[in-house]
């Protein structure tokens, strides 16, 4: 009997739909939650469609144009992600969803807490001051790197080194740069680099990476190491966008491993080009110069001092004469007295001229008395004599000379050639040698004056004995 | 002035030098048995 049954409510679907979003919407309001982005669908809308799920189940999520805007990490499937929005019912489908208005990298909230706290304790510490950093050495030639032996990073660094200076001595300290205990081997790696010592800069640093790949470089331990160290240091974690705390610690930053090797090290060639350049330079300096003096000197030898030295002269004693004419034409105009007065002055004048004259010339002459004395040959004219060997040497003792050697004897006035006949101990018999002319052959040798006997005494004891020469008397051996 | 162009030759080649005087040499530091460090020559360019 239709009467027996209770009423039957029947729902229509949007009816119902509504009703379960109210009761949905009221439940949950605004909620966190963290799941794995999958099945992503991004329409022309601008709008995101995925799935969040998680080892059991899935939502559906959606997030609109303006609320993507304020995302920074790159939607894709498999990033596990949480997020923020409002679960609502989308009537359209019967589908409940998630509408999210924020959205970040699961675990990032977190790291990044930490990272605000490490930085901002170091920073009160000073580790990133910029009266820290030190610049790095114009010529680095034997440099340190600090990363993976097999990373993208070292490929990069030793390419972009090799290719701006071939000669360059690398020590590579091999690290592990991600996961458990990488940031404990850089900062070892740094210290053992500076305790090598011998280093000019290190680089330290690794390709790029999650924000989780880079996080050792965030390690208060590697911060520390890099201010510890006496090398400068040049930091170069990951792409250009990527910071660390390694980043602000280190004297420089570099956006990535190989702008970090091109920082570090300045092109070779362009080294020798500047120096070349500078050399080039100082010739050209040193060219116009000597140029610029040349003029000078050209234009001093073409003034007339120089170009004719007497014009001056002659111009000069034109003017003596001009002024001699006036001075005798005034003289003759002048009363007698006076007249008288200016010839006597001009006589006591030409008194003093001449005194001074007569002074100089005394002078002149004592000092050509002078050169004269110091003249050897002046000596000659007292009496004395030269006598040489054949090969011209002076002759100073008897042993010297040979029977029959011609020797040469100047005398003040020309020259005399005599044959030796005897030395030592001979007693002379007056034999002559044919061309011998001795002056003062008959001077007894007691005639020698002052240190001039010594030496021929010295000769006498040697038994030498040689003809005209103890026998000339005056013979003056030098 | 012939002094400072004479030392500004003499600068200039040892600027030259400076930049050829160290070999190329890529060293791997590698940890031995006994905890200290060796330089091997690097071959994983």
């Amino acid at each position: 009997m239709p009467g027996e049954q209770p009423a039957r409510q029947v729902w229509k679907v949007s009816e119902l739909t509504r009703r379960i979003k109210g009761t949905l919407e009221g439940a949950f309001g605004s909620v966190w939650v963290e799941g794995e982005i999958s099945n992503l669908r991004r329409p022309a809308s601008g709008h995101a469609y995925f799935t969040l799920k998680d080892a059991t189940s899935q939502l559906r999520a959606v997030m609109f144009r303006s609320a993507l805007a304020g995302v920074s990490l790159p939607l894709k499937d498999g990033l596990q992600v949480r997020g923020y929005g409002q679960i609502t019912v989308y009537e359209a489908a019967g589908d409940y969803q998630i509408v999210l208005r924020k959205l970040e990298a699961a675990g990032e909230g977190e790291l990044m807490l930490r990272l605000e706290a490490l930085k901002k304790k170091l920073t009160a510490e000073g580790l990133f001051a910029l009266e820290r950093k030190r610049p790095l050495p114009a010529l680095p030639q034997h440099v340190g790197v600090v990363t993976s032996p097999t990373g993208a990073a070292i490929r990069d660094i030793l390419q972009v080194l090799k290719r701006r200076f071939g000669n360059l001595h690398v020590v590579v300290a091999p690290v592990r740069v991600q996961g458990a205990g990488a940031a404990e081997e850089i900062a070892a790696a740094i210290d053992l680099l500076n305790e090598r010592g011998g280093l000019d800069a290190l680089i330290v640093g690794r390709g790029g990476g999650s924000l989780e790949d880079l996080w050792c470089f965030n390690e208060e331990i590697v911060v520390r190491a890099i201010v510890r160290s006496r090398i400068p240091v040049i930091s170069a974690v990951g792409h250009e966008i990527d910071w660390t705390l390694s980043d602000l610690a280190a004297d420089v930053r570099a956006p990535t491993p190989s702008a970090a090797a091109e920082m570090v090290v300045k092109s070779k060639a362009e080294l020798e080009r500047r120096v070349a350049d500078a050399a080039r330079r100082l010739g050209l300096g040193a060219q116009a110069a000597v140029l610029a003096w040349r003029n000078r000197l050209d234009r001093a030898a073409r003034t007339p001092i120089l170009r004719d030295p007497l014009q001056v002269v002659r111009q000069r004693q034109q003017t003596v004469d001009f002024l001699g004419v006036r001075l005798h034409n005034a003289l003759a105009g002048l009363p007698q007295l006076v007249r008288q007065r200016a010839e006597t002055s001009a006589h006591r004048m030409e008194l003093a001229m001449r005194l001074r004259l007569a002074e100089s010339g005394r002078a002149l002459q004592h000092a050509q008395a002078q050169l004269r004395l110091l003249n050897p040959k002046a000596v000659l004219t007292r009496g004395y004599s030269l006598t040489r060997l054949p090969d011209g040497r002076l002759l100073r003792a008897a042993g010297e000379v040979q029977p029959g050697m011609i020797l040469k004897t100047e005398l003040a006035a020309g020259a005399v050639l005599s044959t030796v006949t005897a030395t030592e101990g001979e007693p002379h018999d007056g034999k002559n040698s044919q061309n011998t002319k001795l002056r003062g052959s008959t001077d007894a040798p007691g005639k020698n004056r002052s240190g001039d006997g010594k030496r021929q005494s010295r000769s006498g004891e040697n038994g030498g004995r040689v003809r005209g020469g103890p026998e000339a008397g005056q013979t003056l051996l030098f | 002035m012939v002094a400072a162009f004479e030392e500004g030759q003499k600068l200039a080649k040892l600027c030259s030098s400076k930049l050829n005087e160290v070999e190329r040499k890529i060293e791997l530091l590698v940890k031995k048995a006994d905890g200290t460090a060796a330089a091997e020559p690097f071959t994983g360019e």
